[in-house]
């Protein structure tokens, strides 16, 4: 499995996520935000974390603007499995990929904590390897995951089942206490509709590796790669 | 030609900078009603037409600046 | 010029004097600016060369010590830690969010200049008593700062130390520290080579920012703070790509040499690099990329303008390191070249702004020596009252400034990039692997400023002491040091003083524990109308574990483990949390046996390495039952302790800050086979107690449960940040 994984200007995880693919058995291709074209033998995109741009004018937004991202849009809309991390999931909204947005943080600080996450919906390839309803512990590191969107496409979103991951406590229990950002409706992660474009605020890359103490994100990067 | 876009969050937003502001001013004694805070960006361009600039900056809002979904948007020409 | 405008530079009349006769002319503006950079205390060390020369810098490890960017020792596997820690202590005074950031962009800059990938970033900051009207303001401000600029950089703030005493409330300190990994044929220094290489600028345009910067940092404070234009600005998006630009780079053996332009900007990096060399640079201004039209020379010659650095390329390279630099989006610009003259020529406008010696700007004429008066005799001893109820001392302390948990603190740093941080913060150390191995480095920010300025010798020797357990603590054979010395005005007989007996301890501490010094940094004039800050030697210690699967627990995880103590307890409070929860003035630091240091240090590394010890944590401020407390904390379980019988009254064995002591835990059976090879290893030890209860409970004296110790020690910074 050949998993290509962008490097714009001050994305800070594309090594992470390089080394968490290729730990797993996967091929992680290394693409420079300035090229215009993918390899044509490609399993899936990461697009990861960091703070592309400095964060400045809005995070994601000029990242989202950069030449290699009419062919990730191309290769998305035909289908390809595309995994927006962090960073990556800002720039997934500001590119239209997906809807809504994120806004800064409830509290307005940078927050880097171990969050408890529901699965809300086993989707392939993403979180098929995880059980529905389960409870699992990843880490986020941000400042902007606040997800918001408009009423209306929130109601889509919970309609067609693409709310993802929500943030939760060790029960499960989706609540005020259990949002570390403000983001509504405790959304850390969602898809778009064909299912095959995930934007999300936890870092699964950083907890696949049992050195670090946490690996309930490699079943994730399993998913996608095994898919 | 000068040009100057004020963006702010849009009035349904929650904006919890403009909050803390208005708390921190509010501990200092002051009164506010309301406050909401965004950016202003100046841009200089070579042009002569106001209309054509305006067109210009007008794009440059919806291809980069300016993200509709939670932000809106004036825009000032100075001769 | 007249000796004035050289007094408003900074300079000394004398040293005015000094350049005349030695130029046989008088120096022009430019040049008196120069001048007064390079002989400024930040970067001439006028003050303190003569003591910092007592540091022993030599170890099996170290491959460069002190006098270049950073210090390097081996790690093994022609790998190599880099590392420094450096203080932005009056910048981030006066704007601490901009001050802060840019400290921690400069720290990371001396690293990666160096051919190391930062891989983890660490600070000591003390801040004034959290009642003073600026405490909050300037803590917020320095907390975001800081973890702005390494977040977006994308290295791990693994940890540091934060403090919080009236003595530093219009003095903060913000000493930060980075750790960088690289491979050890491949390090890279600040060297000229051969005149006619050509000398390349890199990285942000010029502007006015800092100017005058390092000036600055060597001067007391006269409470004024409306000094703004001096203030850089840091921009970590152009650090990040000037660190990936440089690192790229550096796979090409493409450089001769490099220096980061950090205080006192292109006239420092030019002059250490040429001067170095033994030969002269000559630069010409109009080639500077410039953010601000018309800058004079004086002030292109010293903005403090971030994220820059002069690059010194082989003949026939400069192609290839424009590519990659256009690539990253940064300038790359041929500025000079070097020359045979051993003098730094300065073009302007086709015009000459300055021809200096270099050996003259290298070497300032060296104040005569300022008298100190020793000051290492300790503060007698106050007498503490024993009857205080354990338990309400206990809780009070962890809800306080002085042991409050500092979540709030780290939350807002990332800890997780980069995949290898393998203990972050609210433990011993940090632990970070080396990345691609099955190896990690441990390090560990310290400095008690209380038993320092108690006796400057003592609390010297306890920096060194405390940072080396730590380490030991964390399963590392520690290595080596960084220091960052933080002193008052040292034109006071008091300072110097205090500055001599804190390097003889630290001296002594060093050489005892075989952990050299092989980089650091001095701030003096931490001094506001008069009032100077505790003398505040934050020692950053790096070590090395050999194998990650080998790295002890923190607390009381596992139901049953033996609690053991390690170390000879004495009781001491006079220097004491205990004392100072209890009102009682700081009296003598406890006495630090070096020998049982080493001693106790290499058994219980040698207990790690076979599996004997399970967790570790060693004892320092609120003593026994602080570390208890911290332990229950980090394993999320109580334990039942048994207080050794002893003459020594309770709260002497609870809260006294005996050094060179541990708690260990190990399995049940096990225990007796620890204890003898404590006995056998003449390593004072004994059983305390046993782990895992929902109660931390010292029988006789207090039981709390676990609960009210987490409520206690997580709330005071929440509630202290949210109050008005």
């Amino acid at each position: 499995m050949s998993i290509a994984v962008i490097t714009f200007p001050a994305s800070n995880c594309d090594r992470d996520a390089a080394v968490a693919v290729e730990a797993l058995g996967g091929r992680a291709i290394r693409i420079h935000h300035s090229e215009t074209s993918l390899p044509d033998k490609l399993d899936a995109v990461i697009l990861p974390g960091g703070f592309s741009y400095g964060d400045y004018l809005r995070p994601g937004c000029m990242a989202a603007r950069s030449p290699i991202m009419r062919e990730i849009k191309d290769k998305a809309e035909a289908g390809t499995p595309t995994l927006g991390i962090c960073n990556g999931f800002q720039l997934l909204t500001e590119a239209g990929l997906l809807p809504g947005a994120l806004l800064r943080n409830r509290d307005l600080l940078f927050i880097c904590r171990e969050v408890h996450l529901l699965i809300e919906r086993n989707i392939s390839p993403f979180t098929r390897l995880y059980r529905k309803g389960a409870v699992v512990t990843m880490p986020i590191a941000h400042k902007d995951g606040n997800y918001y969107a408009d009423a209306e496409t929130l109601k889509r979103l919970e309609g067609e089942g693409r709310i993802v991951l929500r943030y939760c406590n060790t029960e499960g229990d989706v609540n005020r206490d259990a949002n570390p950002n403000g983001s509504l409706d405790n959304i850390a992660a969602l898809c778009n509709d064909a299912g095959n474009v995930l934007g999300m605020m936890p870092h699964p890359e950083r907890c696949a590796d049992a050195v670090l103490g946490n690996t309930d994100g490699e079943a994730l990067l399993r998913g996608l790669l095994e898919a | 030609m000068q040009a100057t876009i004020a963006i702010m969050p849009k009035a349904e937003i929650l904006d919890p900078q403009s909050r803390a502001t208005t708390d921190t001013l509010e501990r200092l004694g002051f009164r506010v009603a309301n406050l909401r805070q965004g950016k202003r960006i100046t841009i200089t361009l070579d042009e002569t037409d106001p209309e054509q600039a305006r067109d210009t900056i007008e794009k440059m809002c919806k291809t980069l600046l300016v993200n509709e979904l939670i932000e809106e948007y004036q825009i000032e020409i100075h001769g | 010029m007249s000796e004035k405008i050289a007094l408003e530079l900074g300079l000394e009349a004398e040293e005015y004097q000094h350049i005349k006769e030695k130029l046989r002319r008088e120096p022009n503006f430019t040049e008196l600016g120069i001048f007064s950079a390079m002989w400024s205390e930040h970067c001439s060390y006028k003050s303190s060369r003569a003591f910092l020369s007592r540091l022993p810098t030599e170890g099996d490890c170290v491959i460069c010590g002190p006098g270049e960017n950073a210090g390097v020792v081996d790690i093994g596997d022609n790998k190599a830690a880099v590392f420094k820690m450096e203080s932005h202590n009056h910048p981030s005074y006066i704007e601490p969010y901009h001050g802060a950031a840019t400290g921690v962009g400069g720290v990371m800059r001396d690293i990666f200049t160096m051919g190391a990938r930062p891989v983890a970033n660490f600070n000591a900051l003390r801040f004034g008593a959290p009642e003073h009207p600026k405490t909050k303001h300037l803590l917020s401000g320095v907390i975001s700062g800081l973890a702005d600029y390494g977040n977006c950089i994308g290295v791990p703030m693994l940890g540091g130390a934060t403090g919080f005493d009236t003595q530093y409330d219009d003095n903060i300190l913000v000493n930060a520290m980075c750790v960088g990994i690289a491979q050890q044929d491949a390090i890279f220094y600040a060297r000229a080579g051969k005149p006619g290489n050509q000398v390349f600028y890199v990285g942000s345009k010029t502007g006015r920012d800092g100017i005058h910067g390092a000036t600055m940092a060597s001067a007391s404070f006269e409470g004024d703070t409306d000094n703004r234009p001096t203030v850089q600005v840091g921009d970590p998006f152009a650090e990040k790509l000037l660190l990936e630009a440089c690192l790229e780079l550096m796979q090409t053996n493409a450089i001769v040499g490099i220096q980061d332009m950090g205080a006192a900007g292109l006239t420092s990096s030019a002059v250490e690099i040429a001067a170095k060399g033994g030969v002269g640079i000559q630069l010409n201004l109009d080639n500077v990329p410039l953010r601000e039209p018309e800058m004079s020379a004086y002030e292109i010659m010293l903005s403090e303008s971030q994220e820059r650095m002069l690059v010194i390329l082989k003949p026939g390279k400069e192609k290839l390191a424009m590519q990659i630099f256009e690539k990253w989006q940064l300038d790359c610009i041929n500025i000079g070249e070097i020359t045979d003259t051993k003098h730094l020529e300065v073009l302007q406008h086709d015009e000459q702004q300055a021809y200096l010696p270099l050996d003259m700007l290298a070497q300032p004429p060296l104040a005569a020596p300022t008298q100190t008066t020793t000051s290492s005799t300790p503060k007698a001893t106050a007498s503490v009252p024993m009857q205080a109820d354990a338990r309400e001392c206990l809780l009070k302390l962890l809800n306080s400034p002085e042991l409050g948990s500092r979540r709030w603190i780290y939350e807002q740093y990332d800890q997780t990039v980069m995949g290898d941080s393998i203990r972050t913060p609210g433990a011993d150390a940090a632990i970070v692997r080396i990345h691609g191995s099955t190896r990690a480095l441990a390090v560990s920010v310290d400095v008690t400023p209380r038993y320092v300025h108690a006796d400057p010798l003592e609390g010297g020797r306890q920096a060194v002491a405390e940072s080396f357990r730590n380490l030991v603590a964390s399963g590392a054979k520690p290595l080596a040091i960084t220091n960052c010395l933080n002193f008052g005005n040292p034109k006071k007989p008091e300072t110097t003083g205090q500055f001599a007996s804190a390097i003889e301890g630290m001296r002594e501490a060093c050489i005892a524990l075989d952990f050299p010094v092989v980089s650091g940094n001095v701030s003096f004039y931490n001094e506001t109308r008069g009032h100077g800050i505790p003398p505040t030697p934050s020692i950053g210690g790096v070590g090395l574990i050999d194998d990650i699967t080998r790295i002890p627990g923190t607390g009381f995880n596992e139901a049953g483990d033996a609690i053991l103590l390690l170390g000879e307890t004495h009781g001491h409070l006079e220097c004491s949390l205990y004392a100072r929860v209890n009102g009682v003035p700081d009296g003598a630091p406890p006495p630090i046996d070096l020998g049982a240091e080493k001693h106790n240090g290499a058994f219980v590394l040698e207990h790690i390495r076979n599996g004997g010890i399970r967790a570790v944590h060693d004892i320092s401020a609120g003593g026994l039952i602080a570390a208890l407390a911290q332990m229950s904390l980090l394993g999320g379980r109580g334990a039942v302790i048994t207080p050794p019988a002893s003459h020594i009254h309770p709260n002497g064995i609870l809260f006294g800050e005996d050094q060179a002591r541990y708690i260990v835990t190990c399995s049940p059976e096990d225990t007796d086979k620890l204890l003898e090879a404590a006995k056998a290893g003449n390593v004072p030890a004994i059983w305390i107690g046993t782990a895992g209860d929902a109660n931390l409970t010292i029988e006789g004296v207090t039981s709390i449960a676990l609960k009210d110790l987490r409520e206690a020690f997580e709330s005071w910074m929440p509630n202290y940040m949210r109050s008005n």
